[in-house]
């Protein structure tokens, strides 16, 4: 399939597997979210969250000598690692079928995926003719009194660790994207925001072998 | 902690407060109340994201490292490795590799000590007193009694936002060595090495246990030297932090010279 909207990859996919019973999401995704979070989350102070990340942040420019493209590029694997594993979690917790929308897809993302893991939700928006879906952070607990050098403000994307987990968790519901910073508050943006495009349905694969 | 702490310490230097009339116990008791109000109204984020972020640092510092051996050219656009496969892969690299690795979590764990150590004091805990760290001419004062509460705030305070828990046992010789016991070491709790691993060629099972963990134990260290270096005067090279495993737990043992 070549870059096919998320909807018409998923509305195949049902109508060959229509004599089976597809779960649906009949739960509303705000309260389950804030039921989650309320109820069954163990929390930790945000401000030692954000310095922990900024130490990492600051050692990772270091080492690169301030090559920032590879700080986002390294920053993106690390979130990429942590998505692939963080996904079990949030099934574990939700249990939450398979979205056939991008509409619902952005909307567990907002109300439930990263109310549950950061207590933020993120507005989103479907854009480009039903092909990508675009997160607005209005707060990041990453980027909390955060100020960029002028000489990181160019290339840097400072949370770049989300797009990458996003990315990660995706792929583990065989769902193929690519996840990236559209702006940034940090860099004099008026808005942070997170872009999903190129959505490709994977198939049922036997995954690599890791010897 | 405090019931296992060294019986001559106890009563040398409390962190408390004195308390002696009725006023002031109403008053520090109100402090007390401000302070649990005002922490739950900190705003906070789920603990699991919290430990995905430190247990990923160290595969974080083990891939820069793996990639500074390799053409930059070619490691650009290689992909980094499963988690998982650059932790087995820090066993078979050189001793220098493992302590150039070491130094880069240490700098991160030095980093959070240090921010952390001021966000804490600023949060106004009453349980909190450093006073005892100025000698009477008001500059810094670092032999082993003063440095005795903030070994304790360490042990309470610090241990307690970074890794969940107060620190089991605290030990010292009053000459500027300490022995902090954690028994349950949270980055490590919930660890799991294969035997007979595809991954690790020795069959010294306990040897290869020890040498993984080491990064994350390196991060304790750093933590630790971040704290001291923030709150008292010394030159952070002089102090020493080595960490071992004992019968029922991890020790860390920090000595701070006198200057």
């Amino acid at each position: 399939m070549s870059n096919p909207t998320a909807a018409a990859a998923v509305s195949s996919a049902s109508a060959s597997s229509a004599s089976f019973n597809i779960p649906q999401i009949n739960k509303p995704l705000k309260a389950l979210g804030d039921d989650i979070w309320t109820n069954k989350t163990a929390k930790i102070n945000a401000e030692l969250f954000t310095l922990t990340y900024g130490s990492i942040v600051a050692q990772l420019c270091h080492d690169y000598k301030r090559d920032f493209k590879r700080v986002n590029e390294k920053l993106f694997q690390m979130g990429y690692n942590i998505g692939n594993r963080i996904i079990e979690d949030f099934l574990a917790r939700t249990a939450l079928p398979r979205c056939y929308t991008l509409e619902t897809m952005g909307e567990v993302l907002s109300k439930v995926a990263f109310k549950i893991f950061l207590n933020i939700t993120p507005k989103y928006k479907i854009s480009n003719n039903n092909n990508d879906l675009i997160l607005t952070l209005g707060e990041n607990p990453l980027s909390d009194f955060v100020e960029l050098p002028s000489d990181a403000m160019k290339d840097l994307w400072y949370s770049n660790i989300l797009c990458g987990v996003l990315k990660g968790a995706l792929e583990m519901v065989q769902l193929d994207c690519q996840v990236e910073f559209l702006s940034d508050m940090l860099r004099g943006d008026s808005s942070t925001e997170i872009r999903i495009f190129s959505l490709k349905l994977l198939k049922d694969e036997i995954p690599a072998g890791e010897d | 902690m405090s019931n296992n702490t060294h019986p001559q310490t106890a009563n040398r230097s409390s962190a408390l407060p004195t308390v002696n009339t009725q006023q002031q116990r109403l008053q520090y008791e109100q402090q007390l109340r401000q302070y649990e109000i005002y922490k739950k109204s900190l705003p906070t984020v789920n603990t699991i994201s919290y430990e995905y972020l430190m247990n990923e640092m160290v595969p974080l510092a083990i891939s820069l490292e793996i990639e500074e051996g390799q053409d930059i050219n070619t490691s650009h656009s290689t992909k980094m490795a499963q988690s998982h496969q650059l932790i087995y892969q820090y066993c078979k690299l050189t001793l220098p590799q493992q302590q150039s690795i070491l130094n880069r979590i240490h700098q991160i764990g030095f980093g959070i000590g240090s921010r952390i150590s001021e966000m804490l004091i600023f949060h106004n805990n009453p349980n909190l007193n450093f006073k005892s760290l100025l000698s009477s001419d008001g500059r810094n004062n670092n032999n082993g009694a003063e440095l005795l509460p903030v070994m304790k705030f360490i042990c309470k305070d610090v241990w307690k936002l970074v890794f969940g828990k107060q620190v089991d046992n605290l030990k010292t010789n009053h000459r500027g060595t300490f022995y902090l016991l954690d028994k349950n070491y949270c980055l490590i709790r919930n660890f799991v090495v294969e035997k007979n691993s595809k991954f690790v060629e020795d069959s010294d099972d306990n040897l290869e246990r020890h040498v993984i963990l080491k990064p994350y134990l390196e991060i304790a260290a750093g933590v630790i030297k971040g704290v001291l270096s923030n709150l008292i005067n010394i030159d952070t090279e002089a102090m020493t932090c080595v960490y071992e495993f004992v019968d029922n737990g991890v020790s860390f043992n920090v000595h701070v010279p006198k200057s």
